[in-house]
């Protein structure tokens, strides 16, 4: 079996006035399982574009993706829905929590979407949260939590549904570095515990977590580095 | 997620923003009102006269005559009676007089009958006698009247004997009639009957312009309104414009029927077009709402989220608005002809294929005005809906 993420000549274009913009200019990559992955890269390096690529957000001018061996590149929204909600786990900067529902109605969201009973979805929900330490929080809606607090609702949200592939945008960005600290820990805690994690950040100290940096610049990728004892 | 849940969390939706989820409602609300009552009031009017048209009596006939060229005399009133199928006939002048007893007056259509009117109309006294063949043919001045005119005029039910004047000429009571309840064209209490040769003295004409008669029995209705059509159709003087119309129980439920579906269907449609108005108002407040909860909808596709998922969400909260705009409609229009009921003396019910009607609709109209904001809803782009601010 191959790559657990396989990108191929990768090209995302988009037309601006007379302009063509290349956003990525011919990736290619690979990811296994169990990697700890960051993609580095500052502002309109083309990062962004990478992780709505491998966030099954949108689709690619051109080039191929798969997905444990599946094709992706070309599939229907319907069907890219699909796969987001059972490969893929998303953890975002703004942490991106439906502020009306409690911690546990935030997590079992995915669930639901998964076509799971109110009373299963609950208990992964609550299997996830107590995971992430959150397990007195479930009744708190987000404003009653803490920033860090907030995003380890959203990690659990991210784990609920057990995907293989874990994608973390920027995910201390909003954070203060004490809680943006005990977020990386418990990244580097998930990945130990079998996760691949996808962490997209310009921040070279948020990537030096990562047992892989990925560095890119103007959409192509320049660098690519494993680091010894990372990786598996 | 359950058809159960989506309404849950529809509610839960509508509930966060009560105020303009209710004003969102009022258009419903008053567009279900309307129809609600208006069908109502309709239905129950349309009850209540085929009601009274049916305890006349099903053999029961009326003619007619509004082209002054034909003239009917008694000879004719003898010769109809004589016409295969035709049972007791009695002529009918009306004419709008004012009765006194004293200082207490009031103003009646006065009808000028002979003696077989109570038989055709099933007429009973409950005091004194009818109006005699030997009061018509000597133009005697007696009276028979309903309870209301005894009530008005004398303040008692014990007016056999009684004086009273009609359009100034004195006039004796000689009986007075069971109480017949609301008929079509109003209480059927406020009568006055005098024989048609006395009436026809006080009007100053002979002239005839309808004639009440019974068929022999209920088989024999359409066979008389034959005879009556041949017997008639030989005097019409038009051959375009009969000049005559000729009603038996049936046709005039028919035309009663008729009138008041016609009646129903324009007034729920100026009813309906308030539901339209409901309706816009649904699709602005939803779109208000999707544009709102961009964020939301981005949140909930990348996370898994169908478009199917979405505007599953988004139509179910139109039509539980819709429909809770229905039901508390209804609730007023409860209310609603419970009072027009007071005001006309009659008992309204909101049947309930209103109900199911109201209902029915008022989600439709969910469904259909909330089906464009649901859709675009839907369509939102997950990358650009999580950048939204």
């Amino acid at each position: 079996m191959g790559a657990l993420i396989e990108i191929k000549d990768m090209y995302k274009i988009y037309e601006m006035g007379s302009e063509r913009v290349h956003a990525l200019d011919g990736v290619s990559l690979d990811i296994d399982e169990h990697e700890f992955v960051a993609i580095v890269g500052p502002s309109g390096s083309g990062k962004s574009t990478l992780m709505n690529m491998i966030g099954c957000l949108d689709t690619p001018t051109s080039g191929k993706y798969l997905i444990e061996g599946d094709d992706v590149s070309e599939l229907t929204d319907k069907r890219l829905t699909v796969i987001r909600r059972e490969k893929i786990g998303f953890v975002f900067q703004q942490f991106n929590l439906l502020s009306k529902s409690s911690a546990l109605e935030n997590v079992a969201l995915p669930a639901m979407y998964m076509g799971l009973s109110r009373r299963e979805r609950l208990k992964l929900a609550r299997e996830a949260l107590t995971r992430v330490g959150l397990g007195d929080r479930l009744g708190h809606r987000p404003a009653e939590l803490s920033g860090g607090q907030q995003q380890r609702v959203a990690i659990a949200r991210a784990l609920v549904n057990k995907p293989p592939i874990l994608l973390a945008d920027e995910p201390t960005g909003n954070l203060d570095t004490k809680s943006g600290e005990d977020i990386m820990a418990m990244l580097k805690e998930l990945h130990a515990q079998g996760n691949t994690i996808i962490l997209i950040t310009h921040d070279p100290d948020v990537a030096a977590h990562a047992s892989r940096e990925i560095h890119i610049r103007d959409g192509r990728i320049v660098s690519d580095t494993r680091k010894g004892g990372g990786g598996q | 997620m359950s058809l159960w849940e989506a309404t849950a969390s529809a509610l839960a939706a509508i509930w966060s923003n009560k105020m303009r989820s209710f004003l969102t409602m009022l258009g419903i609300i008053i567009g279900i009102f309307a129809v609600a009552v208006l069908i109502s009031v309709m239905q129950s009017t349309t009850n209540n006269v085929t009601g009274s048209i049916e305890d006349v009596g099903s053999n029961i006939i009326a003619v007619m005559i509004q082209d002054r060229r034909i003239e009917v005399d008694l000879k004719d009133i003898e010769e109809i009676a004589g016409l295969p199928g035709v049972g007791p006939v009695s002529p009918l002048s009306q004419s709008r007089m004012t009765l006194k007893n004293g200082t207490e007056s009031m103003q009646i259509s006065v009808s000028a009958i002979n003696s077989n009117y109570d038989d055709i109309l099933r007429y009973e006294v409950q005091s004194g006698r009818f109006i005699s063949e030997r009061d018509d043919s000597s133009r005697l001045r007696v009276a028979v009247v309903g309870i209301d005119v005894a009530e008005e005029l004398f303040g008692t039910l014990d007016v056999v004997g009684q004086k009273i004047t009609i359009d100034g000429s004195p006039f004796t009571i000689i009986g007075l009639l069971e109480e017949q309840g609301d008929a079509m064209t109003g209480s059927g209490d406020e009568v006055a009957l005098i024989p048609l040769s006395t009436g026809q003295r006080l009007m100053q004409s002979t002239r005839i312009s309808s004639i009440y008669l019974s068929a022999d029995d209920a088989q024999s209705v359409d066979l008389a309104m034959k005879s009556l059509n041949g017997y008639f159709s030989a005097m019409s003087a038009d051959d375009e414009n009969a000049g005559y119309s000729i009603f038996s129980q049936s046709s005039i439920l028919e035309l009663f029927n008729d009138l008041t579906s016609k009646l129903t269907a324009l007034l729920s449609g100026i009813a309906g077009i308030s539901l339209l108005v409901g309706g816009i108002g649904i699709m602005n407040i939803m779109l208000v709402s999707v544009t709102e909860r961009t964020r939301e909808i981005g949140i909930r596709k990348a996370i898994g989220a169908t478009r199917a998922n979405i505007l599953t969400q988004f139509l179910i909260e139109s039509v539980i608005v819709s429909a809770l705009g229905g039901i508390l409609g209804l609730f007023l229009a409860r209310f609603g002809v419970g009072v027009i009921g007071r005001f006309m003396d009659m008992t309204i019910t909101i049947s309930s294929s209103v109900i199911a009607l109201a209902i029915g609709f008022s989600m439709g109209v969910g469904v259909l005005f909330g089906m464009y904001p649901a859709v675009k809803a839907s369509k939102l782009n997950p990358i650009e809906a999580l950048r939204y601010e």
